[in-house]
């Protein structure tokens, strides 16, 4: 039999791989996006992922929490003008898998909607988040961030712009000093200084199946106050009053509660 | 020229200007400087604007200048700074002579940077009283810094080009040509008295044991020490920033230059005079516990003290408190 010469072959395997039909599939290959396809093979490039926000709302021992009303904790009267602290490192995913590291919140009592960014989908079992900065946050200079960043100087303000650096969790208003109702005492917690940075974290069990992958908050800013007595310590700028600081900095992590 | 800064879209375009050319006395090393401040004529001279503008203070009444002033070796007379409408501040204002060469600010040493230093007195409800963010929109709404923060910094006027301006003209503030100076460099044996020789003689010996805070060419090692000015302290100093108990009342050693015109003295203005200052280390402190070991009684008579106030005396340097770099 005569036999094909080499280019007659090259030519036929050219033409068969044009004719018969391919095995590849075009789709989203990152088993992290919504829309991943486990039978693609090839890139498209349109990977979709869920954005995370967090909504974190405010009560008072189950009441609706409102900037300016006078409410009543721990049997003392007391009304908050500025109530506002920050939030970072928010993880969320696996124990092992939970870091966002550039995340920083300046979370307002009267703001509730916080975009975090991008995550990978799926099941979410874990949520954590500091309360305050890390100690090299702390301690950079807060002028070289854009004036848009939370961590840029704020007004109020929520740096001593000294060694101390952020103040963590800041809270004025009035107090009841004197049992008599009126709220014409001082409150201002101003509470900062790396060994007061705590983490919150609990069991989220939250699904991110969706592009707007929301997380609802709720924090019982009574549970800031638990043990304390407000008529009577309700200023600390944490250097002056490191006990009632560090109390209020544990305080704050008891009171968050994920809604499910 | 100095070419600095990259180009970037929204960061600083790139400015072309003259370097800062430093006049040092004999003697003076280049004090350090942040990558990011490098010095230039442009940013010095913004700097300096900044320095003397009230508007950096909440109500426009009081710059920089209003607490280290030229006349009080660019400190002030009053024991506790005054601040804006008459407000008492915490401390006795520090002196900026041959500030360029310190570690670390304020006398707690609780500011790491001259740059970040800035925004400790604008900000303290008790001195300039003014919120930065705020501050930071009044300085772009300023017809006259735009321009300039542009050809030093070449960005926007704001937060970061304020503080690097004021450090930038802050190193400046060198002081190295007083008597003393000059007699120990030899140009002129007749710059100090007899009293002052036998007091810088006193300085230097083990006797007084002065120079082991007192050192170096800015007479202070930039330590922080107790000096046994009471047996317990309101203001507990280093403790503030450390929290721990063996730096209550432990604040940074100061320099002496000039130190004749920046009285009243101590972080708290409590002596009035160089006399009152020499007589405390001569009786040795209150004897704190965690007062310095230096600190203790030294023996000296009246002329001794008397001699070492002439020395203290011949370290003014009046050529640059005279200087009109220095002046509005």
């Amino acid at each position: 039999m005569k036999r094909l010469p080499i280019f007659k072959l090259i030519a036929l395997a050219i033409l068969f791989s044009a004719v018969l039909p391919s095995c590849e599939k075009a789709g989203c290959i990152d088993p992290a996006a919504l829309n991943y396809d486990p039978d693609a093979t090839d890139a498209s490039n349109d990977c979709t992922f869920p954005i995370l926000s967090l909504k974190l709302m405010p009560n008072v021992d189950g009441q609706n929490f409102t900037l300016g009303e006078t409410y009543t904790i721990n049997g003392t009267a007391v009304r908050f003008d500025i109530f506002q602290f920050y939030v970072s490192q928010v993880g969320i995913g696996d124990m092992m898998d939970m870091e966002m590291p550039e995340t920083y919140l300046l979370v307002k009592a009267d703001e509730t909607d916080y975009e975090l960014g991008q995550v990978t989908a799926g099941h979410k079992h874990m949520l954590a988040f500091n309360v305050g900065v890390d100690s090299a946050t702390n301690h950079a200079d807060p002028t070289l961030y854009e004036a848009s960043n939370v961590l840029a100087p704020q007004n109020p303000s929520m740096h001593w712009n000294w060694d101390a650096g952020y103040q963590f969790i800041k809270i004025e208003g009035q107090v009841d000093t004197d049992g008599d109702g009126a709220v014409d005492g001082l409150l201002e917690m101003h509470i900062g200084k790396d060994s007061n940075l705590r983490r919150f974290m609990v069991e989220a069990h939250q699904e991110a199946d969706a592009e707007d992958f929301i997380i609802t908050v709720d924090y019982d800013i009574a549970k800031f106050f638990t043990d304390v007595d407000l008529s009577t310590e309700s200023v600390t700028h944490t250097g002056d009053g490191p006990e009632l600081a560090s109390k209020v900095a544990d305080n704050a992590i008891t009171a968050f509660t994920v809604q499910k | 020229m100095l070419i600095g800064l990259i180009a970037c879209q929204q960061g600083p375009r790139i400015v072309q200007q003259a370097a800062f050319e430093w006049d040092l006395p004999a003697g003076f090393a280049e004090p350090s400087v942040p990558e990011n401040n490098q010095m230039t004529v442009a940013r010095v001279q913004l700097g300096k604007m900044l320095f003397f503008d009230p508007i950096l203070s909440v109500d426009s009444t009081l710059s920089c200048a209003g607490c280290h002033l030229a006349q009080a070796g660019f400190a002030d007379h009053n024991p506790i700074s005054r601040g804006i409408e008459g407000r008492i501040g915490e401390r006795n204002a520090p002196t900026l002579t041959n500030i360029g060469y310190h570690p670390y600010f304020f006398r707690e040493g609780g500011s790491p940077s001259l740059e970040q230093q800035v925004l400790g007195p604008i900000c303290n409800n008790l001195e300039m009283g003014f919120n930065a963010a705020l501050l930071a929109e009044r300085l772009k709404n300023h017809p006259v810094y735009e321009p300039l923060a542009q050809e030093a910094y070449g960005r926007e006027i704001g937060l970061f080009v304020l503080t690097r301006a004021i450090a930038a003209y802050e190193r400046t503030m060198i002081s190295g040509d007083s008597p003393y100076d000059r007699f120990v460099r030899g140009e002129d044996p007749q710059a100090l008295s007899a009293a002052a020789q036998r007091g810088l003689a006193l300085f230097m010996s083990e006797r007084t044991n002065c120079t082991q805070c007192h050192g170096g060419i800015d007479f202070s090692l930039y330590d922080f020490a107790n000096n046994g000015l009471y047996d317990s302290f309101l203001d507990k100093g280093r403790y503030r920033v450390t929290l721990d108990s063996a730096d209550i009342g432990k604040f940074k050693v100061p320099t002496l230059r000039n130190v004749a015109l920046s009285w009243p003295y101590m972080h708290d203005g409590s002596l009035n005079s160089l006399e009152e200052v020499v007589q405390h280390y001569n009786e040795g402190g209150k004897g704190h516990v965690n007062q310095s070991t230096y600190v203790r009684p030294l023996g000296l008579n009246p002329n001794e003290v008397a001699d070492l106030v002439a020395f203290l005396e011949s370290l003014t340097d009046k050529k640059f408190i005279n200087n009109p770099a220095f002046a509005p």
